[in-house]
């Protein structure tokens, strides 16, 4: 609100200054004293609201420049807009207050006229030769009188007066005598005009008494009459002071007060010609200043408003430049500057809306990106994409493959990424063998020296639109042949369960039901030998019941029931148990917090029982255990390692396949099912001899993720 | 010539151009005295009486009083300081 009033002040002052100038303005000319009083005040008041111009336009002028040095949007344009109107408005003002001034000159001095002047000359000339007949006559009259009394015997100043008036009945006069003191004498007259003549004072006694006689023009009420005075000495020597006043005849005393008004009016205007001249100038000067200071507030004004969507059309054109669409602006006008505003209204919201759909397609395209990078990730095949030059994408099973890391492959070149381990070379040695744009497809294989070698299967494929890209798909055939022979083993072992186990029951019970019908009906020595051979058929069904069931384990299809899981918990839970048997010593190093992993507990739990009991049975009771539990990115790594004989030398990936053992008593399937296990939740087993002894088996489990 | 100093009193000089003279009017003056000359006129002023002013003291100031004037002289009067006449007080009687 008070903004609102301090905003108004500089059109408040505009008012002032206007009214101001034309009431001077009009005043100026008038001879009637309106505003005589109020001329301070008004020209206050004035300077006032000039100042309260003045200091708003400064203001104007300030925040312009301030926009301007911090480069606002439409600031420059705005002052280059004011800058234009001031430059057309200020000259043409100047240029009509110049020109008013120069006619306002001329005009006054057209009131001078040398033709004019000497007209007024002569008709005052005139009007004096006509007042001085006047006067000579009145003064030939008074003398006339003034005869008649000094040659009268009978010195009766009355009765010359009276005649005198009845002399001449169209005589209009008023006559008097007065003593050497002033004091009234005689008097008579023939007009009702003059009710209250005046006596001659002292000191026109003394000039009617110096000169003999005076005359003069007077106004009595409103009558012009002429008052001549001479003195006269009657019959008995007493002098007199006769005073003769004749008013003006009525055909000339209009026109005498008349050219006596214009010839003071003439002679006032000529005095006042320079001030006229002046106070004009001032009051022009002064509305100029009004119209300069009021054009500049306006142009200033003016030209905010005008910039001020283009101002705005700036700062959300420079939004939308750093990627902030959907910028409004307020259409506040129906001409061609609105239309602007709303097509570019419209055109930000259309901006916005693709934005919106792009950031939505870009969402789908790096969603459908990340599906694909988990597809590849969680293919046990490599897949790599190359061109000409560089190894474009790999996945983990591609890294793990060629025996490298995966940064030594993503976007390196093609020569770097064949120095990452003998498998790369030798794999992109063979992509470039066949030749990156020979043909669309093609296929090899590859023997990768090792202890045991591995088989390589290379598949490529060029990738659409693009001739130089491939993809090459490989996979180790020796896995393949891993998993073939795993498929086999179930079979086997589902066959063994089902062929093998029903007989083992009635095997059983003919055996005691046979040692329990010869029982007492032996002698000592046949029955000693029965129980025996009883003892060993049963003891031996129950082992071939315990292989069989392992067998069924082995064979039975994964029904896994995945939930959040803590690890570390699970691992303490084994640990402990086997470490209250007094089975092993354990030393454990779980690292706190753990992020949980979806998996299967009692499937974890028998992994992690078969590795435990792995141990023992390899380093016997009481050996020493050391278990690691720790976060490797996003995985969890599991590391156990027992202080045990170690590995046997020909170790390697197939002693994870049923029927391996070194031991005398195992079954073959306990490592085999950690594989399987592990497999399951999307991990991995591997195991190696410890530097300082002992196995050291190692399980790698995802953490985000375990396939379903 | 006297003026009654009791009172708000005006005196009237005037110029006429036609019989050239100039006049005098006081208060309560039925006719206006005549002069023949400026200086005769102004010899006048100094023989004015002021009667009937009873304080023992006081002060005197003659000022132009310029809002008095004809219009077109105000604004220069405003402006111009030959137009701003003023005398200071003179205190009589204490």
């Amino acid at each position: 609100m008070r903004g609102r009033w301090l905003w108004s002040l500089p059109t408040i002052a505009a008012l002032v200054l206007l009214v101001a100038a034309l009431w001077l303005a009009a005043d100026a000319e008038s001879a009637e004293s309106r505003l005589g009083a109020a001329y301070g005040w008004l020209f206050g008041i004035a300077a006032v609201a000039v100042l309260v111009l003045l200091a708003s336009i400064a203001r104007e002028l300030l925040r312009l420049w301030r926009e301007r040095a911090e480069g606002r949007p439409g600031a420059r344009l705005n002052a280059r807009l004011a800058a234009l109107l001031g430059l057309i408005a200020v000259p043409a003002a100047l240029l009509v207050a110049a020109f008013a001034m120069r006619f306002l000159d001329a005009g006054i001095d057209s009131w001078f006229r040398v033709d004019l002047e000497a007209a007024h000359e002569a008709a005052r000339a005139l009007g004096e030769q006509v007042l001085a007949r006047e006067q000579r006559n009145t003064l030939a009259d008074v003398e006339a009188l003034s005869t008649r009394i000094t040659s009268d015997p009978l010195a009766d100043l009355q009765a010359q007066l009276d005649l005198t008036l009845e002399a001449d009945n169209t005589l209009v006069a008023h006559l008097a005598s007065y003593d050497s003191n002033g004091n009234l004498e005689a008097l008579a007259y023939s007009t009702t005009a003059i009710t209250q003549p005046p006596a001659p004072d002292e000191a026109l006694r003394l000039q009617v008494g110096e000169s003999g006689r005076v005359a003069q023009t007077l106004t009595i009420g409103d009558t012009l009459v002429v008052r001549a005075l001479t003195t006269a000495t009657d019959a008995l020597g007493r002098d007199h002071l006769l005073q003769w006043i004749q008013p003006l005849p009525p055909e000339l005393a209009p026109q005498l007060a008349l050219l006596e008004r214009s010839s003071i009016d003439y002679a006032q205007l000529r005095f006042q010609r320079g001030a006229l001249k002046t106070s004009f100038v001032l009051i022009l000067g002064f509305v100029t200043l009004l119209a300069l200071l009021a054009t500049l507030l306006a142009a200033l004004a003016a030209t905010r408003r005008l910039t001020l969507p283009i101002a705005r059309m700036a700062a959300a054109t420079a939004e939308i430049g750093e990627g902030r669409f959907g910028a409004q602006i307020e259409v506040q006008s129906q001409d061609e500057l609105g239309a602007l505003t709303a097509a570019f209204n419209r055109m930000s919201r259309d901006l916005a809306e693709l934005a919106a759909r792009e950031q939505a397609s870009r969402g789908e395209t790096e969603q459908a990106r990340a599906h694909l990078a988990t597809v590849l990730s969680r293919l046990s095949a490599g897949v790599v994409s190359v061109d000409r030059e560089r190894v474009l994408t790999a996945n983990a099973a591609a890294a793990q493959l060629l025996d490298c890391p995966l940064a030594a492959l993503i976007d390196q070149p093609l020569d770097r990424a064949a120095e990452a381990s003998t498998a790369a070379m030798q794999v992109l040695s063979t992509i470039r063998g066949h030749g990156l744009d020979a043909r669309s497809e093609w296929r090899d294989e590859l023997v990768l020296p090792g202890d045991p070698p591995r088989a390589l299967l290379m598949r490529a494929v060029q990738l659409s639109g693009d001739a130089s890209r491939y993809v090459v798909i490989i996979d180790d055939m020796t896995v393949i042949a891993q998993a073939q022979r795993e498929a086999a083993w179930s079979e086997v072992a589902r066959r063994l369960a089902h062929e093998i186990k029903n007989p083992l029951t009635p095997i059983q019970l003919a055996a005691e039901r046979m040692q329990h019908r010869f029982k007492g009906k032996l002698d000592p020595a046949d029955a000693q030998v029965l129980d025996r051979a009883t003892q060993t058929i049963v003891a031996q069904v129950e082992a071939l019941k315990g292989l069989v069931n392992a067998f069924g384990d082995y064979a039975k299809p994964a029904r896994i029931d995945l939930r959040p899981l803590a690890l570390d918990a699970l691992f303490d839970e084994v640990l402990d148990l086997y470490e209250s048997s007094g089975q092993c010593r354990i030393s454990r190093a779980i690292a706190s917090p753990l992020p949980s992993l979806r998996g299967d507990r009692e499937r974890l739990r028998q992994l992690l029982v078969n590795l435990l009991t792995n141990a023992v049975e390899a380093g016997g009771q009481g050996v020493a255990v050391e278990a690691q539990l720790s976060q490797q990115g996003d995985q969890l790594e599991l590391v156990l390692r027992d202080h045990g004989p170690g590995l046997p030398a020909q170790f390697d990936g197939r002693w994870f396949e049923p029927y391996m053992s070194t031991k005398p008593k195992g079954g073959g399937l306990g490592l085999a099912m950690v594989q399987k296990i592990a497999e399951e939740h999307g991990g991995q087993i591997r195991a190696e001899n410890a530097e300082a002894g002992g196995a050291r088996f190692v399980l790698i489990l995802p953490i985000t993720r375990a396939p379903a | 010539m006297q003026i009654d100093g009791a009172a708000d009193a005006f005196v009237d000089l005037r110029y006429r151009p036609l019989p050239r003279q100039y006049e005098l009017r006081l208060p309560n003056d039925a006719a206006p005295r005549v002069f023949a000359s400026r200086a005769r006129l102004i010899a006048a002023l100094d023989r004015i009486v002021i009667t009937g002013f009873s304080a023992t003291s006081g002060s005197v100031r003659v000022a132009l009083v310029s809002s008095a004037l004809p219009a077109p002289l105000r604004l220069p009067a405003l402006i111009d300081r030959e137009w701003q006449l003023a005398t200071p007080s003179r205190d009589w009687g204490r």
